[in-house]
């Protein structure tokens, strides 16, 4: 039976249009794309182009609970913010991701995601290529995530974490992904350890950046735009893992470049010189759930002198898995040394896995501002929703 | 009697240890490779891509819901059906690596494993002919 299922594929894939095919794919189960992918294997043309189909969503609904100042920013990136009146336009949202196998050594992959706050707007996210070298050496080039925290890389997918959003004390920066290349080196390591080195090199320009143009200089006319350019991007990944134990060590470094423009003026600052640390220390055996984070951002104004600020980033995650249920508490804290921007969020949620690839998710944050800017707000959240991956 | 019935469950419990242990991971009989548990672990976690002789590695799983699976999936890789998702999805949107194939049947594995030694298969040892080669048992 699955044989000749796998026969009748194979016919259909030399004969007919894979992109049609896997489109097809898509919308059917995943298992035909899967047999699809077998039959290029099997077939004595093994590695013969195939297109693989994957995708998230997220519906969330939320809305915010405070006497005053009553926006809460919670996605830095895209600049998605609640109120106290319930939207569903903030964080909701859908990928669709294709990958395309070139060759047993070469394949394509380009991410597309919609959100709310862009009006569903889909946008290429990623596009790279990953050509596998060695075994233990990989190469990938194009548009990737920027990966400065340790959930930067799957930040749009809720499915992957039991938060409704990676803490946004944390998830903070303007710059989200680059374009240039990633240089990947695995290996295993005695005593069962796996360790994975990423080094990367890119820029990215974002002429209107959505976190500058919300909330770092209020627009003086609606032809304001605020960009944001990270220039000669720089960054290293260390990942190693065992078991239920991981561990992530990084550091980036890149020129940080302000633009203005308006009716009246157009301004560039010069760059600024930045630098990025981060660790973090994560278990999971299954029913505990320890994840922790800490970062430190520095920027240098005067490079001779080694004039800088600096802001710090940390969080603190339980849970504990109950068959399908995960109850969680986080603390999250972001404090930067000017003390313009300062705020805190405790969260208490619960996931239910009520389905394989289906999660329902609750939380409720209580975020605090201690700063001197009005970066975030003394704002109770609640919000909930479902995340899929299909 | 109270002898009988000792011997009764003891059998059972005998039964019931083979009903547990009725898990195979196979391989083409061609591929030579060392595989071990942790190995296996490796392949199915996406850690590893290649066996040991640097031959690329294809894990192949039965559907989702599949018993086989479920069982492979918490005494191979201390994970249910949910957690190895939810772990996937992680390195399948960061292009970290290639999902694990499925099959509809298990007959379907032992057929195509028989023909790739790329592949690497669980099915049920009830499945198991000459035609594949057994590298682990759970």
């Amino acid at each position: 039976m699955a044989q000749s299922r796998l026969q009748n594929r194979r016919f259909l894939g030399y004969h007919s249009n894979h992109l049609i095919e896997s489109l097809f794919a898509s919308v059917i189960p995943r298992k035909i794309a899967v047999i699809c992918l077998i039959g290029s294997f099997i077939s004595d043309h093994a590695y013969a182009s195939d297109v693989w189909f994957n995708g998230f969503a997220s519906i969330v609904m939320g809305r915010t609970y405070a006497d005053r100042n009553d926006t809460l920013l919670v996605d830095y990136p895209a600049g998605g913010s609640y109120e106290s009146k319930s939207t569903m336009q903030t964080e909701t949202l859908a990928g669709l991701q294709m990958l395309s196998i070139i060759n047993e050594d070469l394949n394509a992959t380009v991410q597309v995601v919609g959100r709310g706050t862009e009006e569903f707007n889909a946008s290429i996210e990623w596009a790279y290529f990953t050509y596998e070298m060695t075994p233990e050496w990989k190469i990938q080039g194009g548009r990737k995530r920027l990966p400065l925290y340790f959930y930067s890389d799957f930040f749009d997918l809720g499915y992957a974490y039991h938060w409704i959003r990676p803490p946004q004390d944390n998830y903070t920066w303007q710059i989200f992904n680059y374009n240039g290349i990633n240089v990947i080196y695995n290996t295993n390591i005695p005593d069962d350890w796996v360790l994975q080195i990423n080094a990367y090199y890119g820029r990215e320009d974002s002429p209107e950046n959505p976190f500058n143009m919300r909330s770092l200089r209020p627009p003086a006319s609606r032809f304001y735009q605020s960009g944001e350019n990270w220039k000669d991007i720089f960054g290293t990944v260390i990942n190693a893992s065992k078991g239920p134990v991981e561990f992530r060590i990084n550091h980036m470094s890149a020129e940080r470049e302000i633009t203005e423009k308006a009716l009246d003026h157009e301004k560039k600052d010069a760059a600024n010189h930045i630098q990025f640390y981060g660790a973090s220390l994560n278990y999971d055996d299954g029913s505990l759930i320890v994840l922790s984070e800490l970062n430190l951002y520095q920027e240098f104004y005067d490079t001779t002198t080694g004039d800088h600020i600096y802001w710090e980033t940390w969080l603190i995650s339980l849970g504990y898995r109950i068959n399908d249920f995960i109850p969680h508490v986080t603390h999250s804290v972001f404090d930067s040394e000017d003390g313009q921007e300062r705020h805190e969020t405790l969260s208490l949620g619960l996931r239910w896995d009520f389905h394989p690839s289906v999660a329902f998710k609750i939380q409720g944050d209580k975020t605090r501002d201690y700063g001197n800017g009005s970066f975030s707000s003394n704002t109770d959240l609640i919000s909930f929703g479902f995340d899929a991956v299909f | 009697m109270k002898t009988i019935a000792y011997y009764t469950t003891a059998f059972l419990f005998t039964l019931s240890t083979y009903v547990y242990a009725d898990i195979a991971v196979i391989v083409h009989p061609n591929n030579t490779a060392n595989i071990n548990a942790s190995e296996i672990a490796k392949i199915f976690l996406g850690k590893k891509t290649r066996f040991d002789n640097l031959s690329k590695a294809i894990p192949l799983l039965p559907p989702i819901g599949n018993q086989t699976r479920i069982n492979f999936l918490k005494y191979a890789l201390s994970k249910n059906e949910t957690q190895y998702s939810s772990y996937w999805s992680r390195l399948i949107f960061t292009g970290k690596a290639s999902p694990p194939l499925e099959a509809a049947t298990e007959e379907g594995i032992i057929n195509m494993v028989s023909k790739n030694e790329h592949l690497i298969g669980v099915v049920d040892t009830s499945y198991i002919n000459e035609s594949v080669k057994v590298v682990g048992t759970y």
